[in-house]
């Protein structure tokens, strides 16, 4: 009997632990740089980010190469030249969300993100403001979208090229978090 | 009843510690365990072995990207030692030849370009066979050591026969056929080895051969992020006599939507066939061109 009572408390809390962690495994990442003679894009949709509805922690993995843009040869520049992918592969973000929220009850809820942006092998303090949407199956969408100085990454932009490319690049992210 | 007690007591205690390891963990290492859960098979393909999809002369293992289009102006002016002041060093005489190519896919480039001189025009396609990868993540992937492509163009030469026999349409067309196999060493280096086949309708004599072997030898080195040398010989089997092989030397300089390349070569033919076998500049008669080819890109 005591077998099973020690048995039955470690399953449950496996399980505990296990419900409390959310993932969102196709997460969409837009980039846009606006100047007066060329606006910039490029997207992705496989972005990977984990949410910890207990501690309310949130850690996001892009792949740089993921990004896509309209023009090949755009897209091969971004990745030798600017974000130099071959040798910093991926942005991570690894942060937590500050105010109550219940996971448990569909809402809505304007929050701030703080926490660690690395890129292109350089870290940065981050603070975003997201908005929270719990869902009736409590899914979890998060969206925000901010500017990130590409001076603040050590990203390099030619004086050549500061008319076609902005010095902030609008982010904007949205991720669904399933259940486990 | 009281051992009972104390073993429960235990096993609480021993679900305490798990708890605990677990929640420690978790505050740590949420984007480790993220890490872990990111298992995208993704192959890591090898990108910009070469900037331009020629390296001078000589065509390089890239393509432009998918839906991509591609116009090229190649421009070679005349020689620095052929009266070098009256001539500008050569800036009065220039060959020139435009291209424009487009690939449906990204594996695909299909084109078409007309070069001055011998007014000849010319129809390509350059096919992506392999893809270079390093350190793919998935384990059922083979990471190849090279990539590879395969070239092939078909010239017509305009310009009016002077030896008074009637000729066929075929006798002006000559074919270019290459396999570039191609390897980014590192992030500076990319090395490329191009196996040649040129095959001629019509020879000028019974001593000539309609088909030449060739290979090429096309290397870049980077020497900032946005600037590359660049160098490129093609070594023929068979040296008819008054050409040489083409031997080039460069920089690109990339910005943007276009890649300027600049170099010193002993070659002002642009079409296929005729740079490879039909070269008279020699670099050691001080037969130097200077020379520019300028790339646009447009997304259609």
């Amino acid at each position: 009997m005591k077998k099973t009572l020690v048995l039955v408390l470690f399953l449950l809390s496996f399980s505990s632990l296990f419900a409390q962690k959310m993932l969102s495994k196709n997460s969409f990442v837009h980039i846009y740089s606006y100047t007066p003679i060329e606006d910039i894009q490029a997207s992705l949709n496989d972005g990977m980010a984990i949410l910890n509805i207990e501690t309310k922690e949130i850690a996001y993995i892009l792949n740089i190469q993921s990004l896509t843009f309209k023009n090949a040869l755009m897209q091969e520049h971004f990745n030798e030249n600017y974000m130099e992918s071959e040798k910093f592969p991926k942005a991570t973000l690894n942060g937590s969300i500050s105010g109550d929220i219940n996971f448990k009850k569909m809402g809505t809820y304007t929050l701030t993100l703080k926490g660690k942006m690395k890129m292109h092998g350089v870290e940065q303090v981050m603070s975003v403001p997201i908005e929270l949407n719990i869902l009736e199956d409590l899914s979890v969408i998060l969206k925000t979208d901010f500017f990130v100085k590409c001076k603040d990454f050590e990203i390099k932009i030619p004086k050549l090229m500061f008319t076609k490319i902005a010095e902030e690049i609008k982010v904007t992210v949205e991720s669904k978090f399933l259940n486990q | 009843m009281g051992k009972y007690y104390v073993t429960i007591r235990k096993g609480i205690l021993f679900v305490g510690f798990v708890l605990f390891g677990f929640a420690a963990n978790a505050q740590d290492d949420l984007l480790a365990e993220l890490n872990a859960v990111d298992s995208n098979p993704t192959k890591s393909y090898v990108f910009a072995t070469f900037k331009g999809t020629r390296v001078i002369n000589m065509q390089s293992i890239e393509l432009p990207g998918e839906g991509v289009g591609q116009f090229i102006v190649g421009h070679r002016f005349g020689a620095l030692n052929d009266r070098p002041l009256y001539n500008l060093f050569g800036m009065d005489i220039a060959q020139i030849r435009f291209e424009y190519s487009y690939s449906p896919k990204a594996w695909i480039n299909i084109g078409a370009g007309r070069s001055s001189g011998a007014k000849t025009y010319d129809f390509f396609t350059k096919i992506k066979l392999l893809r270079q990868s390093n350190r793919s993540k998935c384990s059922q992937c083979i990471d190849f050591p090279i990539s590879m492509a395969y070239y092939g163009s078909a010239t017509i030469v305009t310009t009016p026969y002077s030896d008074g026999i009637d000729h066929d349409f075929l006798d002006r067309m000559a074919y270019t056929n290459q396999i570039i196999i191609a390897r980014k060493f590192n992030k500076n280096i990319s090395l490329q080895l191009v196996p040649t086949l040129v095959h001629y309708n019509l020879v000028p004599t019974v001593h000539d051969n309609n088909d030449l072997l060739a290979l090429g030898l096309g290397v870049r080195y980077k020497l900032t992020n946005r600037m590359a040398l660049t160098s490129e010989i093609m070594l023929r089997q068979q040296q008819p006599s008054k050409t040489f092989n083409a031997l080039s030397v460069g920089i690109d300089i990339e910005t943007g939507g276009h890649v300027f390349q600049f170099h010193l070569t002993n070659c002002r033919l642009m079409a296929d066939n005729q740079w490879i076998t039909q070269n008279p500049g020699s670099w050691a008669n001080g037969d130097i061109f200077l020379g520019f080819n300028i790339s646009r890109v447009f997304t259609h």
